[in-house]
């Protein structure tokens, strides 16, 4: 007589149950490690082109402190 | 012979404390007027009381004119609250949480099943910590950490770029009511928010429900030539559909009233919660608030109805 306990789970079971388990923890584990990023990092984006992009923006140098 | 508080074999206890207890002990009835009141009270002023409070006010309708409250008795209110656009708060919240609820029991039902049936020792120790710990974290931290994820340079964005899918994304983002211009700000980031903040309630009660099923009755379907699919049809869906049916009146019930994560996470069509929110506050439409918040108390009262009929307040 087969006995549903004694066998394992199906691959499948297995992968939906992982599946489910790490949707529930990935989002937190995510926050944790960008708890250890640096402000620098987690404020950089990619910006959109600009039709002044390649041009020199002396500006940007003064308020840096760099000329 | 008879025995009375006379020829009792104690004898009266002296002091004041002494004589109270001699008292309950000879009145039960006085003892459990004494222990169910402050509770009763509690329940029937604090949240019945309230909630009566609340119709009653659905009841009255602001005068245009001066902004006031006009405390006289009118359907005004409720005809205001079934316009067009307050109807399509309801049918879009409505919609967001039986959508929310049935994803939610989807993905909820093969981690229930693996933790009821395989997990064993400190496996199924893991399982349950590994539901509940999501539970233990902040709210808004777990909100804040999606609107990281689904954000346009997020981490959702990345893999998909990663992955050269990207056009997958951006072809989702452009169907026309659940897209936007990213997941953050779109239907889609809002739903994806609300299952995984309410899905542990779904998984729950359906672990209960199907811990209660009996080996044997899954081994008859087997030793009798029934697939897989048809045990879980005719034997199993059957057996846990009260433990569903319970996890979804958390899933439904929350969704409806939450206002929260559709602020942060959604676009500028609002939800029920939302609607209250903004009705009772800058607004200061505090009747149509009101009516607002009787949508779902109904919704809930009929679900709960049906729930109870199906039996799934043995699952809870």
């Amino acid at each position: 007589m087969r006995s549903d306990r004694s066998v394992s789970a199906p691959l499948g079971l297995k992968i939906a149950a992982a599946a489910g388990l790490a949707f529930l923890h990935i989002p937190i584990l995510l926050i944790f490690l960008y708890a250890f990023t640096t402000e620098e990092k987690a404020t950089s984006s990619r910006r959109p082109a600009s039709p002044c992009n390649g041009l020199p923006s002396p500006g940007i140098g003064r308020m840096s402190g760099r000329h | 012979m008879t025995f009375t508080a006379e020829t009792s074999i104690l004898p009266k206890r002296a002091g004041l404390l002494g004589r109270l207890s001699d008292f309950l002990w000879k009145h039960p009835s006085v003892l459990l007027a004494i222990l169910l009141g402050p509770p009763l009270l509690w329940l029937g002023i604090i949240y019945v009381g309230s909630l009566l409070a609340l119709l009653l006010q659905s009841f009255f309708a602001i005068d245009d004119f001066s902004g006031l409250i006009n405390y006289e008795f009118t359907f005004a209110t409720y005809r205001q609250l079934l316009s067009d656009a307050n109807f399509d708060i309801i049918v879009r919240t409505v919609t967001m949480a039986a959508v929310v609820t049935l994803f939610s029991a989807i993905i909820a039902f093969p981690i229930a099943y693996y933790a009821a049936r395989y997990a064993k020792g400190k496996w199924k120790a893991i399982f349950y910590l590994g539901i509940m710990l999501p539970l233990w974290s902040s709210y808004l931290v777990k909100i804040y950490a999606w609107k990281l994820i689904l954000s346009k340079e997020g981490i959702f964005t990345w893999v998909f770029e990663k992955l050269h899918l990207i056009w997958l994304l951006d072809a989702w983002l452009a169907l026309p009511v659940i897209g936007g211009n990213s997941l953050s700000v779109s239907y889609t980031g809002t739903f994806i928010v609300f299952v995984y903040v309410w899905m542990p309630f779904m998984i729950l009660p359906i672990q209960a429900a199907l811990e209660r099923v009996p080996g044997n009755l899954i081994e008859a379907s087997s030793d009798l030539g029934g697939t897989p699919a048809q045990t879980f049809r005719h034997v199993l869906f059957p057996l846990a559909l009260p433990g569903i049916v319970a996890g979804s009146i958390f899933t439904f019930s929350l969704t409806l009233g939450d206002y929260i994560i559709p602020q942060i996470i959604g676009s500028s069509r609002l939800f029920i919660g939302q609607a209250v929110y903004a009705q009772q506050g800058t607004a200061g439409n505090i009747p149509l608030a009101a009516a607002f918040t009787v949508v779902p108390i109904v919704i809930m009262g009929v679900y709960l109805w049906a729930a109870k009929r199906m039996g799934a307040f043995d699952a809870l």
